[in-house]
């Protein structure tokens, strides 16, 4: 093998020598190396897989750019799957293996799949796996499908961190324009941030001889030392991979090996795109050869790693900018033959010890066949940002058309290749003024691909897919490029289409007839490379994940045994006390039927509207009549949206002429507030309304059963809680214990209840002195589960499990204000709708059953149709027997009727009824 | 309905400490929601916007256009006035309070929060470790001061600390 490490080049400590591991073979490497770099040193020439036919492959580029090179890795006790060999540094240890492929890259068991490819083009697994059955194919389609294997083991401590930052200027990129414009910039007084992928500055300036009389390392040392000392931030190892609104650039900053990323969510003032450029593979017979590599990627292998890719080189290039390479790697010693496209056409051979190229008959064999059909500037950010591009004929290549409004391109990014060029563009982009793209000494012969020529030419290296597929794609009349995409998976590899799109759409533009910039791009997305999706999780984790909103009172339930769940986004009490969860939900039930039950209510929402316009608005957003409402009066009512359907439920409290409070539904509050802040903001004064959601301020205690009022009173009120002073549905206010007091006779037990609103702070005391005052009397707490089965008991709603999208309020049996309500309200013009009239409307019933419960969800059917389903089922504790409510079509009007209750192939019997079980005179409630 | 109490943890002090960073509760003697149109005249020889440094005991800082969030004791009475046409609300314990200083506080709050102490912004209200918070410099340069709805306190301070 002839490719080796020589003396006299790279950027790499030789004095630390790493030992490493590739397919089970041990090798060594040095510090500065990355993986591709050190194997290419130790002349390992087969380092992947291709996706579909296991075709072998080399290297192709020697960093982002690279379609073969995947691995899993393994290091510092952590496996990462599909690292890309390019960009993962070499550390002391790692072992790596090649993805898709077994037992190694070079000797893989499925490489016989190539002799099948005549079958295996483009679209034939959308053609062949139909019949029979998909599913007959898809388990051995999914074991062959995809790359790496991901650990089974958990990455103890791979922990993503996440940060904002924000700067005036960011510069993506630490080549020779992005070192001039971050220095620029960093000199004029901006608040700069430079980030680089790689762990050394510099892109390919390793390449060139010199720079203004200075090697490469000194001149990059001085960019590097001017920038720091004008007070400007350099971020090495980061990756700049998607740019979003507002000047949000998402970074990611890697740190050693098997450490998690970073990342870095970066506000920028302005941004200077000087990402570079990449080779173009050039279009020809059996191109994805081993040894088939980019000119640009060897020279850099030479310039980096002090890697010479072999001493024996043919190069096919198209372009004025290959002399230097060619230079580069002559000057290293390297037996170069240039290969002219002209001469007829040419086709690869070999691969694996060597790599032959035939033209004209004659056949001749290297180390390695350099390859670059041109430049392609790197223009994925500027994509990301909306910015246009323009097909350059000189260049032949798109290059940044119209900017987006913070975005600027310089050097090879923008097309401009030359050096001086560069420069002078990131001067002036440093300092904040225009550019201008000068003329260019860049020269290209367009060497595209040739429809309907012989032999196998690979377009998409990883993904496998040649320019026949493109060819077929055609024929199929996926001819726009989005369309070709997916039909062929052309650029949607991991690499993205980096060295496959641009010939994918020559290709196409050849077989239309049209110029290439008539056929287009496809969409640029984010991210540019693969990123862990670790990153995006972060601390997001556990408990962070989704975040449960806590109560005042969790530490009494907690002292009280309470189990506590997930109820619309608070943690609440379920039930009290260890043992059967249905026993104890039971006899909480019992004990407030019987005697009181004492619960945490706080969540309910107690949102403030006030305001001159107060009692309008509240008639506009309600459907029930506010006006009438008097100081002191609570009302049940819904809001409607625009639909007419019911978005909550709730009772309005009235405190003044100017002044109410809508307790909504626990889950809601955030809604039914940003519902209210719209509606004041849309059609009504903002100016004389105003919403504060005091629903934190206020803990809420309430106290139900027939001995509730007993309870209550021993706080020694000032007010009088009889019947006939304090009725149902009113409001009084006091104070307790120096405490303002919010005391509402409202029940959604259907028994005498109290909900007692006090400052969150002195919540504790409130429980506390109602818990011991009426544990004598029987009371005990009750949570949200019994709670559920007593406002079932009595025929309560809860919005969202007994209603769905379609639900209107007279479904519900509340029919008076569409019928009578004059003045307008959100929701009304819907009420009157045709659909709101069908006579076949779900609405809201109860279900009898025999001894059998009755399964929420199960369907109501007749006549094998589905008449509605159960939205509420529970086994009542205080009937004995089981309960329901359902919504069923015409419900109300088939009240005794039997209908069969179908679930997970079992049928049995239920009565329809009305849904109040309960105290239907509501004699208990009025107590 | 299952027991999930062991899936989250007890609510516990809003207390750290560490060489760079401390947190600390702070109790403060009222917090009023004030909202009107002129509002923020009304108060402006008081108002905190960002990033102000407060020294004040009673200030009012600048949410929005229309509402202040006074802190310290004030005679307003609650509900609407239409001789001062301002709406009053109590919301002293809809909120808890924590003051984070050390020279790491900065850095820690840009975990979770985007934040720009050379831009400035009219109001304090911030989205902060996936809450609304209102947020401000009090004392002393270094020591933010975080008003987080009482419900999601604590889901803010395991981030807080990581």
């Amino acid at each position: 093998m002839s490719a080796r490490r020589i003396d006299g080049y790279g950027v790499i400590d030789r004095s630390q020598p790493l030992n490493f591991a590739f397919d089970g073979k041990s090798y060594q490497g040095v510090a500065g190396d990355t993986l591709a770099s050190a194997l290419v040193a130790n002349g390992v020439r087969i380092m992947g897989r291709s996706f579909k036919y296991h075709r072998p492959r080399g290297l192709w580029g020697a960093w982002v750019d690279e379609p073969n090179a995947i691995m899993n890795v393994n290091g510092e006790g952590v496996q990462l799957p599909n690292c890309l060999a390019t960009t993962t540094y070499l550390q002391d240890g790692m072992e790596a293996r090649a993805v898709n492929a077994w037992p190694s890259a070079a000797r893989d068991l499925k490489g016989g799949l190539d002799l099948f490819h005549r079958w295996l083009g483009a679209g034939f697994y959308y053609k062949t796996f139909m019949w029979p059955d998909w599913h007959l194919f898809e388990p051995a389609i999914r074991k062959m499908a995809g790359l790496g294997t991901v650990s089974p083991d958990v990455l103890d401590g791979y922990e993503a961190d996440q940060v904002f930052d924000h700067c005036d200027v960011l510069v993506v990129g630490g080549g020779a324009a992005g070192l001039v414009a971050a220095r620029t910039a960093a000199e004029a007084g901006q608040n700069v941030c430079l980030v680089d992928d790689q762990q050394t500055l510099g892109g390919s300036l390793y390449q060139l001889p010199d720079i203004d009389g200075r090697s490469p390392v000194e001149w990059v040392a001085t960019q590097r030392e001017a920038i720091v000392n004008a007070g400007a931030r350099i971020l090495t190892k980061t990756t700049a991979f998607g740019v979003y609104d507002h000047g949000l650039i998402g970074l990611i900053q890697s740190g050693s090996f098997g450490d998690a990323p970073r990342l870095i969510r970066m506000r920028a003032g302005r941004v200077i795109m000087a990402t570079g450029a990449l080779d173009r593979p050039m279009t020809f017979p059996e191109n994805d050869r081993p040894g088939v590599m980019s000119l640009s990627g060897a020279a850099e292998l030479l310039a980096r790693y002090g890697v010479l890719v072999g001493h024996r080189l043919a190069v096919l290039a198209t372009h004025s900018l290959a002399e230097a390479s060619i230079k580069l790697l002559r000057d290293a010693g390297v037996e170069i033959e240039r290969i002219d496209p002209a001469d007829g056409a040419f086709t690869a051979f070999g691969g694996r010890a060597s790599t032959g190229l035939k033209q004209s008959g004659r056949a001749r064999t290297y180390d390695a066949v350099l390859t670059s059909g041109g430049k392609t500037p790197l223009v994925h950010l500027w994509r990301h940002a909306g910015g246009k591009l323009d097909w350059c004929d000189t260049r032949q290549a798109f290059v940044p058309g119209k900017a987006p409004d913070m975005m600027t391109a310089v050097g090879a990014a923008n097309g401009t290749f030359d050096l001086e060029g560069a420069f002078n563009e990131a001067r002036a982009a440093g300092a904040g003024h225009a550019t201008m793209r000068a003329d260019t000494q860049y020269t290209v012969k367009p060497h595209w691909p040739e429809p309907g020529s012989k032999g196998r030419q690979w377009i998409d290296f990883q993904h496998d897919v040649t320019l026949k597929d493109i060819e077929v794609a055609a024929r199929e009349n996926y001819v726009s490029v989005e369309h070709l995409k997916r039909f062929t998976t052309l650029g949607m590899a991991s690499d993205q289409g980096k060295t496959s799109n641009m010939a994918g759409l020559a290709a196409m533009a050849t077989i239309q007839g049209r110029p290439i910039p008539e056929v287009g791009t496809t969409t640029f997305r984010p991210p540019f490379v693969p990123v862990p999706l670790e990153i995006y999780r972060g601390a997001h984790r556990e408990q962070n994940w989704h975040p449960i909103k806590r109560l005042p009172l969790e530490t009494t339930h907690r002292a009280l045994d309470a189990a506590l769940g997930e109820y619309g986004g608070w943690l609440r009490p379920a039930w009290y006390g260890t043992g059967t969860s249905s026993d104890l939900i039971a006899q909480e039930v019992q004990a407030a039927r019987e005697s009181a039950g004492l619960f945490d209510g706080s969540p309910l929402g107690k949102i403030e509207v006030m305001g001159p316009d107060a009692e309008a608005f509240l008639n506009f957003i309600y459907y029930n009549t506010i006006r009438t409402m008097k100081p002191g009066q609570l009302r049940y009512g819904f809001m409607l949206t625009e639909s007419g359907t019911v978005f909550d439920d709730g009772v309005l409290a009235r405190l003044g002429p100017d002044h109410f409070i809508v307790s909504c539904s626990s889950s809601h509050v955030d809604g039914v507030r940003m519902h209210l802040e719209a509606w004041r903001q849309d059609g009504n004064d903002p100016d004389r309304i105003f919403i504060h959601d005091a629903t934190q301020h206020w803990a809420t205690v309430a106290v139900t059963g027939p001995e509730a009022r007993d309870v209550l009173m021993t706080l020694g009120l000032d007010i009088d809680l009889s019947a006939e002073a304090f009725k149902h549905m009113s409001l009084q206010s006091t104070t307790w214990r120096g405490a303002a007091l919010r005391i509402a006779r409202v029940s959604f037990s259907g028994d005498l209840s109290f909900e007692v609103s006090i400052r969150a702070s002195k919540a504790t005391e409130l429980w506390d002195s109602l818990h011991h005052a009426g544990a004598p009397l029987g009371l005990r707490p009750i949570g949200l589960e019994a709670m559920s089965i007593m406002r079932a008991e009595k025929g309560y709603l809860i919005i969202g499990k007994d209603t769905d999208g379609e639900t209107m309020p007279h479904d519900l049996g509340f029919s008076a204000p569409r019928d009578k309500k004059t003045a307008a309200f959100v929701g009304d013009r819907s009420l009157h709708c045709e659909k709101a009239n069908d006579a076949a409307r779900k609405q809201l019933v109860g279900l009898m059953s025999d001894d059998r419960f009755l399964p929420t969800g199960a369907h109501l059917v007749k006549d094998d149709t589905s008449q509605g389903y159960v939205t509420s089922s529970y086994q009542s504790p205080t009937l004995g027997r089981p309960i329901a409510l359902a919504l069923v079509t015409s419900g109300q009007s088939r009240i005794g009727e039997t209908i069969a209750v179908q679930h997970l192939g079992k049928t049995q019997k239920a009565t329809i009824c009305a849904p109040c079980f309960l105290d239907p005179k509501g004699e208990r409630l009025n107590a | 309905m299952r027991n999930d109490s062991a899936r989250w943890d007890a609510p516990g002090p809003l207390r750290f400490s560490s060489d760079d960073l401390t947190i600390q509760d702070v109790t403060l003697p009222k917090q009023t929601w004030v909202s009107g149109t002129d509002v923020l005249a009304r108060y402006r020889d008081q108002l905190v916007t960002w990033p102000t440094v407060v020294t004040a005991e009673t200030y009012a800082l600048s949410l929005r256009r229309d509402r202040v969030l006074l802190i310290g004791e004030t005679d307003l009475a609650e509900g609407y006035s239409a001789e001062t046409c301002l709406a009053v609300s109590d919301v002293s314990d809809a909120y808890q309070v924590i003051d984070i200083s050390g020279p790491a506080a900065f850095q820690r709050l840009c975990h979770g929060a985007e934040l720009n102490l050379e831009a400035h912004s009219a109001s304090v209200m911030r989205r902060a470790f996936g809450a609304d918070v209102m947020l401000y410099r009090h004392g002393h340069a270094t020591t933010f001061r975080l008003h987080v709805a009482r419900a999601l306190m604590q889901s803010v301070f395991r981030q807080l600390i990581g």
